[in-house]
C-alpha cells in the first residue's frame, strides 16, 4: 500500500509506568530520613582530533564502581565499522552496547548499498537511539572516522545532541584534556603532532582526574589505514613489589615439636557410578 | 490456499499458475501501455537525459499541469511511464522514502538504493493478494555523489536494473533497438549529443515531428544544480540543432 506514513512496529525503549510510583516511595523514603540509591558513575577521559590526513581518537583504560577501580586496563575506543571507531564514556555497558548495536545496523546498511559507511550515518543512528530513551542511557560518545567525504569528528551527548567539531573531549576529565587542546591545537597538524597532542590531553585527564587512569589508548584513522594502538603508552605502570611477605623457615624459632599421627582404619569403600547417559 | 488454476484465481489475483506464471504481473505489463506514450532515458558521460512525450488530448486541459517528469530529490528526478494515477502515488511514495533515508542515515538516497527500495515495495505488490500490483514503470535519472550519473529501472514486477539507456511504453521495443544501435557506436556522450539522441529516438520511433509542446525533457549534468526540467525556449534549442543537423 502506497500510504505516505509506513506502519512501523512499535520500537523498544524504558516503560515509565513506574515512575508516579517511584516518585512517592521516594518521598516517603524521605520522610523517613533515608534515601534510595543512586546511580554509579565511571570517570574517564576521551578525546578526538581531525588533522590533516585524517582522525586520532584518544582514551584512558580505567573503569571505576565508584571508588574503586574495577578493571584497570579496559578498552574505551569502540570498533563500529573498519574506517569508524568511537570512544565512549559513561556508564560502560550502555557505551558497548549502543556501539554494538549500531555497529552491525551500519554494517547492514553497508551491505546494503555496497559502499563504504560513511560516519554521518552513524552519527544519525546513535543520536536518533540515544534521544528516543531520553537520556536514560547514560552514554556520551566521541565518534570519528574517515569516509568519502573526508575525516569527521563528532561528540554525542547522552541525550541525543551532537557536535560536529575539529576538536572535542568527554568525560569526568574532559575539562584537563579540553584545556590542553585549547592551548595547542592548530588546523592541519602533521600525523605526529597530533597523536603527540592526543596523548598529552589524555594524560593531562589521568594525572588530574581521580575517575581517569591507567594506560592511554590511540588509534589513528587516515584514508584507507587504521592503526588501532593499545597501549600507546603506559602511563602508570604497576609498580614491582620490592618486599617480601614470605619469611625463611627458621625465622621464628622452634621451641618443641609433637606429631601425633591419626591412624584411620577404612571401613567400607563403594563406587557410586554417574548416570552419565 | 487455492489450488491454482482449478479453481482458475491465477488470474485474478497475484498467485502462481500451474506454468509458474503470475498473470496479475503480466496484465500490469499491459496496463503500462495504456497510456499510449513512450520514454527515453539516456546516460552520458556526465549527465543523464529522460525525455517523454507529452500528449494534451483536450483543448480545455491546463497543459502546465500535465507532466511525467517528477522531482525525487535534489539530485534525483524521475520519468513515470504507465497508469497516471498508480505514477503519481508511485513518487509520492518514492519522495517520502527518499526523506526518510536522509533523516535516518543523514546523507542524500544514491539513485541505486531509491530503485532497489521502490523494486522492493513493488515486489510485495506480487506476492500480497489484497493488493495489485501498480500499472507504471519508474526511470530513475540521478546523480550520486561517488559514482556519477546514474539511470536506473524498476518495473511492476519488482524488477530493477542500471542502464547506459533505456525505453519504456508503447514503443519499447523499437526505441531499445534503436538505442542499442546508438550505443554500440559510442559510449560517452556530451550533453548536447545525449539530449539530441534522446529526441531522435523518440521521433524516428513514433514516426512525428516534434513541436516543444510535445515533449517533455529532464537532465541533470555534473556541471548543474541538480534535477531540471527543460522549458520549452530550451527544448525548442534542441529540437532545431537536431533539425539542422539532418
Amino acid at each position: 500500500m502506497a500510504t505516505l506514513i509506513v506502519n512501523q512496529p512499535p520500537v523498544g525503549g524504558f516503560s515509565f509506568d513506574h515512575c508516579k510510583r517511584n516518585a512517592y516511595l521516594l518521598g516517603e523514603a524521605n520522610k523517613v530520613g533515608s534515601s534510595l540509591p543512586t546511580a554509579r558513575k565511571t570517570g574517564t577521559t576521551i578525546c578526538g582530533i581531525v588533522f590533516k590526513d585524517g582522525v586520532i581518537l584518544g582514551a584512558d583504560t580505567r573503569a571505576t564502581e565508584g571508588m574503586v577501580v574495577a578493571d584497570k586496563n579496559c578498552s574505551k575506543i569502540h570498533h563500529i565499522s573498519s574506517n569508524i571507531y568511537c570512544c565512549g564514556a559513561g556508564t560502560a555497558a550502555d557505551t558497548e552496547m549502543t556501539t554494538q548495536i549500531i555497529s552491525s545496523n551500519l554494517e547492514l546498511h553497508a551491505l546494503s548499498t555496497g559502499r563504504v559507511p560513511r560516519v554521518a550515518t552513524a552519527n544519525r543512528m546513535l543520536k536518533q537511539m540515544l534521544f528516543r530513551y531520553q537520556g536514560h542511557i547514560g552514554a556520551a560518545l566521541v565518534l570519528g572516522g574517515v569516509d568519502c567525504n573526508g575525516p569527521h569528528l563528532y561528540s554525542i551527548y547522552p541525550h541525543g545532541s551532537t557536535d560536529k567539531l575539529p576538536y572535542v573531549t568527554m568525560g569526568s576529565g574532559s575539562l584537563a584534556a579540553m584545556a590542553v587542546f585549547e592551548d595547542r591545537y592548530k588546523p592541519d597538524m602533521e600525523e605526529e603532532d597530533a597523536k603527540r597532542l592526543v596523548r598529552d590531553a589524555i594524560a593531562a585527564g589521568i594525572f588530574n582526574d581521580l575517575g581517569s587512569g591507567s594506560n592511554i589508548d590511540l588509534c589513528v584513522i587516515t584514508k584507507g589505514n587504521l592503526d588501532y594502538i593499545r597501549p600507546h603508552e603506559e602511563a602508570n605502570k604497576k609498580g614491582v613489589r620490592t618486599g617480601d611477605y614470605k619469611y625463611k623457615r627458621g625465622t621464628t624459632g622452634v621451641l618443641s615439636k609433637v606429631v601425633t599421627p591419626l591412624n584411620l582404619e577404612v571401613v567400607e569403600e563403594s563406587v557410586l557410578t554417574m548416570d552419565t547417559s | 490456499m487455492s489450488r491454482g488454476s482449478s479453481a482458475g484465481f491465477d488470474r485474478h489475483i497475484t498467485i502462481f499458475s500451474p506454468e509458474g506464471r503470475l498473470y496479475q504481473v503480466e496484465y500490469a505489463f499491459k496496463a503500462i501501455n495504456q497510456g499510449g506514450l513512450t520514454s527515453v532515458a539516456i546516460r552520458g558521460k556526465d549527465c543523464v537525459v529522460a525525455v517523454t512525450q507529452k500528449k494534451v488530448p483536450d483543448k480545455l486541459l491546463d497543459a502546465k499541469t500535465v507532466t511525467h517528469l517528477y522531482k525525487i530529490t535534489e539530485n534525483i528526478g524521475c520519468v513515470m511511464t504507465g497508469m497516471t494515477a498508480d505514477s503519481r502515488s508511485q513518487v509520492q511514495r518514492a519522495r517520502y522514502e527518499a526523506a526518510n533515508w536522509m533523516y535516518k542515515y543523514g546523507y542524500e538516497i544514491p539513485v541505486d538504493m531509491l530503485c532497489k527500495r521502490m523494486a522492493d515495495i513493488s515486489q510485495v505488490y506480487t506476492q500480497n493478494a489484497e493488493m495489485r500490483p501498480l500499472g507504471c514503470c519508474m526511470i530513475f535519472v540521478g546523480l550520486d555523489e561517488e559514482l556519477g550519473p546514474q539511470l536506473y529501472k524498476c518495473d511492476p514486477a519488482g524488477y530493477y536494473c542500471g542502464f547506459k539507456a533505456t525505453a519504456a511504453g508503447v514503443k519499447q521495443t523499437e526505441a531499445t533497438s534503436y538505442l542499442e544501435k546508438k550505443v554500440k557506436k559510442k559510449l560517452d556522450w556530451t550533453y548536447q549529443q545525449t539530449i539530441e539522441t534522446a529526441i531522435s529516438c523518440l521521433a524516428t520511433v513514433l514516426s512525428i515531428d516534434f513541436k516543444p509542446s510535445e515533449l517533455e525533457v529532464g537532465i541533470i549534468t555534473t556541471k548543474g544544480s541538480g534535477f531540471k526540467i527543460l522549458s520549452e525556449t530550451e527544448i525548442d534549442v534542441h529540437l532545431v540543432a537536431l533539425s539542422e543537423r539532418e
